[in-house]
């Protein structure tokens, strides 16, 4: 990651600390793990025994180890990289200081009212409201203090919440999705035609599938990150679909390589990945020409990269409706790939498909 | 626990209940615990491996030209580490990088072949969720013709000059040798590990694993296996439908240690072998020429472990260059040297290599390259004829798309 953020281009004191780290870490990276690992287990050990003498320490070496990963690492969250780890470590040294405010600045303990406010005992909202009102009122940071305490919750019931509610789903909600790649655009024009032919030989046109509703991409069959991914998530919605409404589909990928587009690169992309085994799945290819007249026309850009990077491509899907008409298109990055990102992904999709359906 | 009856006073919460700090000991423990144990068996010697496998850097020639297979970037992350192919044209005077005319990531490695003197034939091993291998083939490094793709993982190609191509793909079930040709759009199985086994000739030998194919002149197809039998060299020919051991027999100095061939080629008309021996003395290599008879010269040991090998390919004169390594510095890099063989009747010749060396190459007559690699700069020493060190040549500094891999 390091190595990652110190090729974004910024301010030269910056990637040189980064690059240093990252040198020094590759020439010590045991040494260096076992320090982290060391230091996180004697800060947890700080942190839980909460010992009022150690932790004003803990906290310290927490806000060092917390900001140098943030600066060494991270590249202060902004220069590279992208998603939420870039900024983590300051949430995390936020929610440090909050525990340690709260473990140090316990109020003392009215014995006289302990009966009656010890959890668990019945005590009405609105004593419980007023006794918070004279708190505020005796000590106006108090007021702040809550604020901060509600904010940070509805952050995590907003974000995070339903976030790890998905991931945990097995027929993920649209939102593991649309954080990614944001939600389906719904559109409506006549999409182009092209004359190719699938895996087995059969010459296949768009104007050869109306009739049927189509859900079309552009995978390239030796990729080794995400296509693969891509045919899983389009197999999961074919699956979603209702047996009705699926003989009526067509999935169909055109392939996104210039160089390996001949018939056994698609057949052998089928069986690794198990397409063959769906009775409605067209992998197509052709000449080079009509291949990049189809990208061209769907705005796919295939290009070699350098350096034995595999080959970049629009990562993207149309579902075309019966009457030839392109009715959503669907940004189709697979993101971490995970069992729920996948699902999610071909919840999305499926509902594209039985919306254009319809 | 409390709720807060006077908010505005403060005071120190004093000694937490035991349970807490008991709990935390245990958990702090436990994942002190895992994590050194993780550490440990990472750092752990991997054990005794029975089967040894050839580099896959390495260094051909064609009539074209010379080519190089060398791994870049961070070569501790397998999907940040991307293999390079390097051209020197035959009357050229640089090196040139092709390895982005693949059409593929090729963290997996690259396995080399020459297509007769002409074409060079490439197989990318699958990485990361590709399991099959594309294959493609070229003159030039410019322009690429894809060949049938390969459904596995190979460890060996080899080609022959009438476009009969061969492949040792590996299985979980069993090593097995495939064959093609160019009117033929599909590889057929041409033997298993476990039928090679099986064969009279495979019984005398007890393969544990096949480990190295080859293409004769003639259209002659080899294989090289691990025996399992000491004292037995596996180099195998199908010759007229039916598998034949082409020895060779190992002299009486081996013939208690177990034999394998690490890589095999043909030189003209005859088989020419690396072998690895291992006693219990220690490991060495041989290299082995056939004649035209069916005997075989061997060459003097060369006494290192396979497992430090670099690199291993011919050398103009149809004989053997291996690099390996030979110390390590203080910041972690290693110190390699160059051991040659000029062929048959030649004595092993020992030089010391830059830092870095991944392999070296022979782009012209009489000399020699050796190809250096830090992260993303590739350096090109040059040795010329009768010089005594090595001159720094050509910097290469490689686009290389980190984290396109994950």
């Amino acid at each position: 990651m390091a190595a990652q953020m110190a090729q974004t281009p910024q301010p030269h004191v910056l990637s040189s600390w980064i690059t240093a780290f990252e040198g020094f870490d590759r020439a010590h990276g045991f040494a260096v793990n076992l320090f982290v690992v060391i230091a996180l287990a004697l800060l947890g050990l700080a942190l839980l025994a909460g010992r009022t003498r150690v932790l004003p320490y803990a906290v310290a070496a927490c806000a060092v180890l917390c900001l140098a990963t943030w600066v060494l690492v991270q590249d202060l969250g902004f220069f590279g990289g992208v998603g939420t780890d870039p900024n983590s470590m300051i949430p995390v040294l936020l929610v440090i200081g909050g525990g340690y405010l709260g473990m140090t600045r316990v109020p003392a303990v009215n014995r006289s009212a302990a009966a009656v406010t010890r959890i668990g005992t019945w005590q009405r909202p609105k004593e419980r409201l007023v006794a918070w009102w004279s708190a505020v009122g005796r000590r106006p940071a108090y007021l702040l203090h809550s604020v901060i305490a509600l904010g940070a919750v509805g952050i995590l019931l907003l974000g995070a919440a339903p976030m790890a509610v998905a991931s945990l789903q097995p027929h993920a909600a649209p939102i593991l999705a649309e954080a990614v790649d944001g939600a389906p655009n719904a559109t409506n024009f006549v999409a182009r035609d092209f004359r190719l032919a699938d895996q087995y030989g059969r010459p296949v046109s768009l104007a050869s599938l109306r009739g049927k509703t189509v859900a079309l991409t552009f995978l390239d069959p030796v990729c080794t990150s995400d296509c693969p991914l891509i045919g899983q998530y389009f197999r999961q919605a074919d699956a979603m679909l209702a047996p009705s409404l699926r003989q009526h589909v067509e999935l169909v990928a055109i392939v996104a390589n210039p160089l390996y587009r001949s018939r056994s690169y698609l057949l052998a992309y089928d069986q690794e990945e198990g397409m063959q085994h769906l009775a409605n799945w067209l992998y197509l290819t052709g000449p080079l020409q009509a291949l990049r007249e189809t990208w061209d026309k769907y705005g796919v850009q295939v290009e070699y990269e350098p350096a034995g990077a595999m080959i970049g491509h629009s990562e993207i899907a149309y579902v075309i409706g019966p009457r030839g008409h392109v009715r959503s298109v669907l940004e189709s990055d697979p993101g971490s790939g995970t069992e729920a990102q996948e699902s999610s992904l071909a919840v999305t999709l499926a509902a594209a498909i039985r919306s254009a359906a319809r | 626990v409390t709720m807060p009856a006077h908010p505005g006073t403060t005071v120190p919460r004093g000694q937490s209940p035991t349970w807490v700090s008991r709990v935390a000991t245990a958990v702090g423990a436990a994942l002190f615990a895992i994590n050194m144990y993780a550490v440990a068996a990472s750092a752990a010697p991997e054990g005794h491996v029975d089967v040894l496998r050839a580099p896959l850097a390495t260094s051909i020639s064609t009539f074209e030209g010379t080519w190089a297979s060398v791994p870049m970037g961070h070569l501790d992350q397998p999907l940040n580490t991307f293999w390079q192919l390097f051209f020197f044209p035959s009357h050229g005077e640089r090196w040139s990088n092709h390895a982005g005319q693949l059409g593929i990531a090729d963290n997996g490695g690259l396995l080399l072949a020459a297509r007769g003197d002409r074409s060079l034939l490439v197989a990318v091993r699958p990485s990361n969720r590709l399991e099959f291998s594309a294959v493609a083939s070229t003159t030039d490094g410019r322009s690429w013709a894809p060949v049938t793709a390969l459904e596995g993982n190979p460890l060996s190609l080899a080609a022959g000059a009438d476009g009969q191509d061969l492949a040792l793909l590996h299985e979980a079930s069993g090593d097995k040798v495939l064959t093609s040709d160019r009117r033929s759009s599909s590889w057929q199985t041409l033997v298993t590990a476990h039928a090679l086994a099986s064969s009279r000739p495979g019984r005398a030998c007890a393969p544990l694993a096949l480990t190295s194919v080859a293409v004769g002149a003639s259209g002659t197809l080899l294989v090289g296996a691990a025996c399992g039998r000491a004292g037995v060299a596996g180099v195998f020919v199908y010759d007229h439908g039916a598998w034949r051991s082409a020895g060779p027999r190992m002299s009486e100095q081996y013939g208690r240690d177990h034999v394998q061939v690490l890589s095999l080629r043909d030189a003209g008309s005859a088989p020419v072998a690396l072998f690895s021996v291992s006693s219990a003395s220690g490991e060495e290599l041989v290299e082995g020429w056939a004649g035209a008879d069916g005997r075989w010269r061997l060459s003097t040991g060369l006494f290192l472990k396979a497992r430090d090998l670099v690199s291993v390919g011919p050398t103009p004169g149809g004989g053997e260059f291996v690099v390996y390594r030979d110390g390590i510095h203080r910041d972690g890099t290693h110190t390699e040297k160059l051991d040659l063989l000029n062929g048959p009747g030649a004595v092993w010749q020992t030089m010391p290599l830059p830092n870095g060396t991944a392999t070296v190459a022979f782009p012209a007559p009489g000399r020699t390259d050796a190809l250096s690699v830090n992260d993303t700069v590739m350096t090109d020493w040059e040795l010329e004829p009768g010089a005594s060190h090595w001159a720094k040549g050509q910097v290469t500094h490689v686009d290389i798309l980190f984290g396109s891999s994950n």
